[in-house]
């Protein structure tokens, strides 16, 4: 279940955040977002964060492409919502976090040398 | 003299073979057991099969893999195209549409689908095809058969699975759980070729088409308070018997409520 | 090709519940919330969920087959917008009667008209069931003119396809 208090906070980074659900998950989409990758390139694309434990870990940020970085990723895709999500495979980020931090967190992982 | 080639499924009723030749089948997999199934479901007469599998033929299938030849693997052929020339040697009336890659790259062709067979060997693409059925209200039917070790010696096991919509899911079924689903993603790239053999893969897509065939032109009444099922297949012992899970359950899904069956909005 | 399926178990309850003589409305009327899907050739509407019309609801006129009032049209608008959802009146006509009535072809468009104000890119509509055959209006997002069911499935057990009403 998604969090309302943490929710609202998300919001104030990423105002067109809104919860969509399947089956028994809920996700936090994040339509439009920028991504600035190590080399000053900016990425805008979608998000979908999973703030509960999905294929193995705690948490998970999906994203709409893949993203070209320095350092090859293990990226598998994912089906959700009749949508394919991209996302690497990474362990840590905790579910106990703010969404904000866990956005932040999955990303840094994502575009770190 | 040539006679109708369906007259000795003629119990299955009279309308039944315009039922099974308009009917549009879905096989997810052509590997193993899937292998089996299109063969099937070309006999019994289903007019439209639409097959998806991003593989191409490899030595270890020979074992088991029906219609795969030496030749397809020198040719590297793709195993959705020979599954497609096998099928339409069974019956040159059947349509198969053929996808040679992941059925997510396409899966706006299963919406139109009467039912979905899953032969695929992951639970994740068994979640993912799942949510999909449940969304656009289509039985799925799935098999799956493992050998695994038992002491010094092995034991084969399987699963036939209906999940019909409103009714149990795989989650229900307890045969998708968050554990297993973790487990499977942690051992990605660490695991090797799961031992398979040809004749669990036969028993469990027989028992695929059966149900498949049930569905579409029912032969028999079924009391049975479930249309969701779910047997476990013994291959040390050649029984196919109910899970003991399914009967405790209240007909329902507690995992897929009414409004998922819509596009999703963005 | 516009297909509207629904689980069979829904629709055995729709068909009992559209039977139960009611104390002075003569025919019984219910609404279905209904999700919509584009497919490759057409249209899939999935029928989710049956609000019946509370008893209470109905108007007492022994001129027409069902009436009712603004409560119960507010519990439908209600429903499309908080779950962006189409909405389908369903009832039926004995004696595999298929047409829809002149009331229905009266009231319906109207009734449709008040709930694209609610929920605008569903589709809307009414199916009128009779035994073996089942009838259909529905209007898409922005038609002007409204279309018919082409098929109408029931999943369960079995699948039973039942084809449009010419």
């Amino acid at each position: 279940m998604i969090d309302k208090e943490r929710f609202e906070k998300l919001l104030e980074d990423y105002p067109k955040a809104k919860t969509v659900t399947e089956g028994a998950e809920e996700f936090i989409f994040l339509p439009h977002a920028k991504v600035t990758l190590l080399d000053g390139n900016e990425a805008e694309l979608d998000m979908l964060l999973c703030p509960h434990l999905r294929e193995g870990k705690p948490t998970r940020l999906y994203f709409s492409k893949q993203l070209k970085t320095r350092r090859p990723r293990n990226w598998g895709p994912s089906r959700i919502l009749e949508k394919e999500w991209h996302a690497i495979s990474w362990n840590g980020v905790e579910a106990s976090l703010s969404y904000s931090e866990m956005i932040a967190e999955h990303i840094g992982a994502l575009i770190r040398e | 003299m040539l006679r109708d080639r369906f007259q000795r499924q003629s119990f299955l009723g009279r309308d039944s073979k315009l039922v099974l030749k308009s009917a549009r089948v879905a096989l997810i997999g052509v590997g193993g057991s899937g292998s089996h199934v299109v063969q099937q479901l070309a006999h019994v007469g289903i007019g439209t099969i639409v097959i998806f599998d991003a593989d191409k033929a490899e030595t270890s299938n020979l074992n088991r893999t029906i219609g795969t030849r030496r030749i397809h693997v020198l040719l590297r052929s793709r195993k959705v195209r020979i599954s497609k020339r096998f099928a339409r040697r069974i019956s040159s009336k059947t349509k198969v549409i053929a996808y040679p890659l992941r059925w997510q790259r396409k899966a706006e062709v299963l919406r139109t689908c009467d039912i979905i067979i899953s032969c695929v060997d992951s639970l994740q693409s068994r979640r993912e095809l799942e949510v999909l059925a449940r969304r656009f209200m289509i039985p799925l039917l799935d098999v799956g058969m493992t050998v695994s070790e038992n002491g010094k010696k092995f034991s084969i096991s399987g699963q036939f699975i209906l999940s019909s919509p409103g009714d149990a899911c795989m989650w229900c079924l307890g045969f998708l759980t968050d554990a297993n689903l973790a487990e499977e993603a942690n051992k990605y790239g660490a695991a090797g070729h799961n031992p398979q053999v040809v004749w669990p893969n036969g028993v469990l897509a027989s028992t695929a088409v059966g149900f498949c065939v049930r569905i579409l032109c029912p032969w028999c009444e079924d009391r049975d308070i479930h249309d969701s099922k779910y047997l476990n297949y013994d291959g040390d012992n050649g029984t196919l018997i109910n899970n003991d899970l399914l009967p405790k359950l209240t007909y329902g899904c507690s995992h897929y409520r009414p409004n998922i069956m819509q596009e999703p909005r963005w | 090709m516009i297909t509207f399926k629904i689980q069979a178990r829904l629709y055995e309850k729709i068909r009992a519940d559209l039977r139960r003589p009611h104390a002075y409305a003569n025919e019984r009327v219910g609404f279905l919330t209904v999700g919509s899907a584009r497919t490759p050739n057409g249209l899939l509407l999935l029928a989710q969920e049956y609000w019946p019309i509370a008893d209470e609801h109905y108007v007492d006129n022994p001129n027409v087959g069902a009436e009712y009032d603004e409560r119960a049209i507010r519990v439908i608008m209600e429903l499309a917008y908080n779950q962006s959802v189409g909405i389908f009146h369903v009832h039926e006509h004995p004696h595999n009667m298929q047409c829809f009535s002149n009331l229905d072809l009266a009231s319906i468009p109207q009734l449709v008209d008040g709930l694209f104000s609610y929920s605008s890119k569903s589709v809307h509509g009414a199916v009128l069931l009779t035994d073996k055959l089942c009838n259909s209006m529905l209007w898409l997002p922005g038609a002007s003119s409204s279309r018919r069911i082409s098929q109408f499935q029931i999943i369960g057990k079995t699948i039973v396809k039942i084809n449009a009403t010419r």
